[in-house]
């Protein structure tokens, strides 16, 4: 188990979390909150933790800037990726760990968030030499867009989209989540081989501008944890939570079940919309195929190995992902041992995860972090049980 | 008056294949309240050992006339079923239900990229056996003699599962399993027995749809059952999941309106494959027990 | 204490039915109980108790009739909207967040009065933080109050059976309800335990200014608990009185041949 940074001021009485909600303001020891996941807390040791974090935040802008300007380009574009699967996996984890509903989402949304703002950050002439089946749909032939207005299109657009598939499912029955939005990821598929107008079909749009970098991504992670803790640590946060713990309980406390999950669902979509926008613009395509039902897979598998619930789980298994699965890419390739040539085995990468994801299902439930969140100090790693 | 009678072919035979598949959901929804992921991926699993047995390859030692052939295929993805609730499933039982989900998920993924790994990533042409491409004339219409053989096998198998699951004992047991676990176990019902053997019925049906599917399109690929997979899922769920003859009926109904949108639209072909994707949203919307499906308790 | 007096009614069925498949598990059941009282509801196990709990708090569907709950008609609402109009419940077998801390079950008990204020969460703004505070310190004053103050942090699943009682009722009463409904609020305690559970309920009726409505299996801590008694057999009423009445019914001897009156 890996073990808390040993970073706390001395001399504290209570826990803390990096950002507590009101900084430096001295209120008596009773109104102390000790809200487990993701604690509130007040005094001095709440100002010392969130000055913490936002040093260690500049600190790693200021890192992921210099390495940008850097001959480690291989090294750069992993930590890209594993940035931008942060992104991903803690918005995903909001539905699935926080929220307690299975959902197989993230390829619809993230394909529906990279189409989007590829089709708004091409270039006019780029997109008349792109679209060689069929012109482009007017207004699109002439459209061209910024970066950040176009990621949040692609973002508010997946939103949009998830309120639609989200409407039905959360209304009646919640287990057909995972189908629904199964089914969904499909769909998106089928539509972007066969909207040709609009997507250029199965050959994709290629040439986007490379607009995603290593920092562009990081300071994106960050907007997505500052909102989602700070949901997670409000009424909001509570009431997604208790739909976990017990729908019914939830209901007789009054809480709006339906409301609820929608709203996790949407905000979800959003950054994951936002996510796909961003790989598209690091590795400047999009295809019908980039973001098939293994996309899911992998974020899956990221939030399992992290614990289901925990943001910092999430965060840490998509580093941990993004750089296992460039190690394990060995097995796929012919390796020479003792002067003998073994040929690689192609997708013996995906039977390792999938074994993977079912042995910590029956036997390591709980993943690397639990339900735990990251904090200064040492006391407050407890997180809830 | 041809047109209609071959597009009532078509629907027969595709209906039949989602209807079988469409049982093993719902028998599996019935006992567990799982949606199992991984019963399009028993379906492929029953295609690739009746082809081994078929032709001799890997499983066989020699090649299997194909009645021997396709029913040690069947048996086998029976056993597998029965081996996959064992290991992945029922250790999860009493584990929250997204950890039994995540684990299906997980299950189906395995049995896709084993396939890839053990079998090639490459669909293998699947045999005609019994010359069963033969032609038949109906009136003015050629019909291959298998289109015809497909409802008659889905019939027999039809009802013989009708028959376990409302007439035999083992069948009622599953039921009052699916009513209620808890009331059905202090009757002294052997819940781990029929869960065992649901698993193995439910399997047995996706083998034979898998088998007649391959015979259809005369190839196996180890991605083979996943459409066919989540239409059936939503075949069942328009039946009326947790219904039997709701399964059969929503495999036959799903599989009647693709066959009228590609007659009816045949531009918007290439969407076939979303069809059953809006049915899906509209059950939901419009009536979320199905046709045939009653309110289950939570 | 209740203002108006007795003769208000917090809760009015009237002709309520509830069918399951084609069996009625509660038919044309009338009930009135009025503000402020504690009214019991007994029966043999299958009369229809929970479902009737369950159509006044909104999470069955009823077939036909009607529910008023502080005169307001309830028809077409959900449990939540329920529970909006002022009534708290609590479940037969617990339901407790169980993960989470028992400080955090009573926050989210006060659900229906926080407004959820996002946008300030996001930004963390003072104001926000501050009104985070103020619930925390309700929070502990409601746990203290009741003697679970020293257990706030565990995870609730983790307390001793009769303490997770006693916080599924405090989380009821954290929405400030004015009727809160109670089934088999007793079930599993011992004697002494059961005692205090009576001298508790009574307390919390008087401080919350409340109406009572409880199922209960022990038929002597209902006589000794309620003002008013409904027994209900096969989903119908057989008799309502106040406990002395009711004891001598024949009709719930005759309902309860086999168990101990």
């Amino acid at each position: 188990m890996t073990r808390p940074p040993e970073t706390g001021p001395p001399g504290r009485t209570s826990s803390s979390d990096s950002g507590a909600v009101s900084g430096g303001r001295v209120t008596p020891p009773a109104a102390e909150a000790q809200i487990s996941d993701f604690r509130s807390q007040k005094g001095s040791g709440a100002f010392v933790s969130r000055a913490f974090t936002v040093v260690s935040i500049a600190a790693l802008y200021y890192l992921s800037h210099r390495l940008s300007g850097t001959e480690a380009t291989y090294l750069v574009h992993v930590l890209t990726v594993g940035t931008i699967y942060a992104v991903l996996a803690t918005s995903y984890n909001l539905v699935n760990g926080i929220t307690g509903q299975f959902s197989l989402q993230p390829n619809a949304f993230a394909a529906i968030g990279a189409y989007t703002a590829a089709i708004l950050t091409l270039s006019p002439e780029e997109k008349a030499m792109t679209f060689i089946l069929e012109p482009i749909l007017p207004p699109f032939d002439r459209i061209q867009l910024p970066f950040l207005p176009a990621l949040l299109a692609g973002g508010g657009m997946a939103a949009a989209f998830a309120v639609l598939v989200g409407l039905p499912v959360f209304r009646v029955r919640g287990d057909y989540l995972a189908i629904v939005t199964l089914g969904f990821g499909e769909i998106v598929r089928i539509v972007a081989t066969n909207a040709i107008g609009l997507t250029n079909g199965a050959l994709g749009l290629k040439g986007l501008p490379p607009y995603t970098t290593l920092t562009g991504a990081f300071v994106w992670l960050v907007v997505t944890l500052v909102v989602i803790t700070g949901l997670l640590r409000s009424p909001v946060g509570r009431a997604w939570r208790s739909i976990r713990e017990d729908e019914q309980a939830a209901r007789a406390a009054g809480i709006n079940v339906f409301r609820y999950k929608l709203s996790a669902f949407v905000v979800s979509a959003f950054f994951q919309g936002v996510g796909g926008a961003l790989l598209a613009h690091l590795l400047t395509t999009v295809d019908p195929k980039q973001f098939n039902f293994f996309f899911t897979f992998n974020l899956l598998i990221i939030i399992v190995v992290g614990g289901l619930g925990s943001m910092t789980g999430a965060v840490v298994g998509s580093f941990l992902f993004a750089g296992g699965s460039e190690l394990l890419r060995v097995v796929e390739e012919p390796i020479t041992i003792a002067g003998r040539e073994f040929e690689g085995i192609p997708g013996l990468r995906m039977v390792i995860f999938s074994a993977l994801l079912i042995v910590i299902m029956l036997f390591f439930r709980r993943g690397l972090f639990g339900r735990r969140e990251f904090s200064w100090s040492i006391r407050g790693w407890r997180g809830a049980a | 008056m041809d047109l209609i009678l071959q597009q009532l072919i078509n629907l027969l035979s595709l209906g039949s294949l989602y209807a079988l598949v469409a049982i093993g959901y719902t028998l599996v929804y019935g006992v567990l309240r799982l949606i199992n992921f991984a019963h399009g991926d028993v379906l492929m699993l029953g295609a690739y050992l009746a082809l081994f047995l078929l032709t001799g390859m890997h499983l066989s030692p020699v090649p299997l006339p194909w009645p021997l052939a396709f029913a040690g295929a069947v048996a086998l993805t029976a056993l597998a079923g029965v081996a996959l609730e064992r290991v992945a499933y029922r250790p999860l039982r009493s584990a929250p239900r997204l950890s039994l989900l995540i684990t299906a998920i997980g299950a189906s993924l395995f049995l896709e990229n084993f396939g890839i790994v053990a079998f090639g990533g490459r669909p293998l042409a699947f045999p005609d056996v019994g010359n069963l491409d033969r032609v038949v004339q109906l009136g003015a219409l050629s019909v291959p003699i298998l289109s015809l053989w497909i409802p008659g096998v889905t019939a027999l198998t039809l009802g013989v599962t009708f028959w376990i699951v409302y007439r035999s004992k083992v069948g009622m047991a599953m039921r009052a399993i699916s009513r209620d676990r808890e009331t059905a176990q202090l009757m002294g019902v052997d819940t781990n027995r029929v869960i065992s053997l649901t698993f193995g019925l439910g399997s047995a049906l996706a083998a034979v749809g898998g088998i007649m599917w391959s015979l259809k399109f005369a190839q196996v690929n180890p991605l083979m059952g996943v459409l066919p997979g989540i239409k059936a899922f939503v075949a069942a769920v328009l039946g009326g999941i947790g219904s039997v003859a709701g399964a059969a009926l929503g495999g036959f109904l799903l599989g009647g309106l693709e066959v009228l949108f590609v007659a009816f639209l045949p531009d918007w072909s290439g969407y076939r494959d979303a069809l059953a994707f809006f049915i899906l949203i509209a059950i939901l919307l419009l009536r979320p027990t199905g046709i045939m499906g009653e309110e289950l308790p939570e | 204490m209740a203002r108006g007096g007795l003769t208000e009614t917090a809760i009015r069925l009237t002709g309520v039915t509830v069918r399951f498949g084609g069996l009625a598990a509660v038919s044309a059941m009338d009930l009135a109980v009025g503000a402020g009282s504690i009214h019991g509801l007994i029966g043999p196990n299958g009369a229809g108790k929970t479902t009737l709990f369950n159509a006044v708090s909104g999470f069955v569907h009823r077939d036909a009739g009607r529910i008023e709950i502080l005169s307001v008609d309830t028809a077409g609402r959900g449990a939540h909207e329920v529970a909006a109009l002022g009534v708290g419940r609590t479940f037969q077998n617990i339901r407790l967040f169980g993960e989470l801390s028992v400080l955090e079950n009573v926050l989210i008990g006060f659900h229906l009065r926080t407004r959820a204020m996002p946008v300030s969460a996001i930004l963390r703004l003072p104001g926000f933080g501050r009104r985070e505070a103020e619930l925390v310190t309700d929070a502990r004053a409601l746990l203290s109050e009741v003697g679970l103050g020293a257990e706030a942090e565990k995870p609730a699943h983790t307390l001793p059976y009769g303490h997770q009682r006693k916080l599924e009722i405090v989380r009821a009463l954290a929405s400030r309800p004015k009727v809160l409904l109670l089934d088999e609020p007793a079930a599993g305690m011992n004697t002494r335990e059961k005692e205090e559970l009576r001298a508790f309920l009574r307390g919390v009726r008087e401080r919350h200014n409340l109406t009572l409505l409880v199922i209960e299996h022990d038929v002597k801590l209902v006589l000794g608990l309620c003002e008013r008694i409904t027994v209900m057999d096969h989903g119908e009423r057989i008799s309502e009185g106040d406990p002395e009445t009711v004891r001598r019914d024949p009709k719930v001897i005759e309902a309860y041949l086999g168990e101990a009156v």
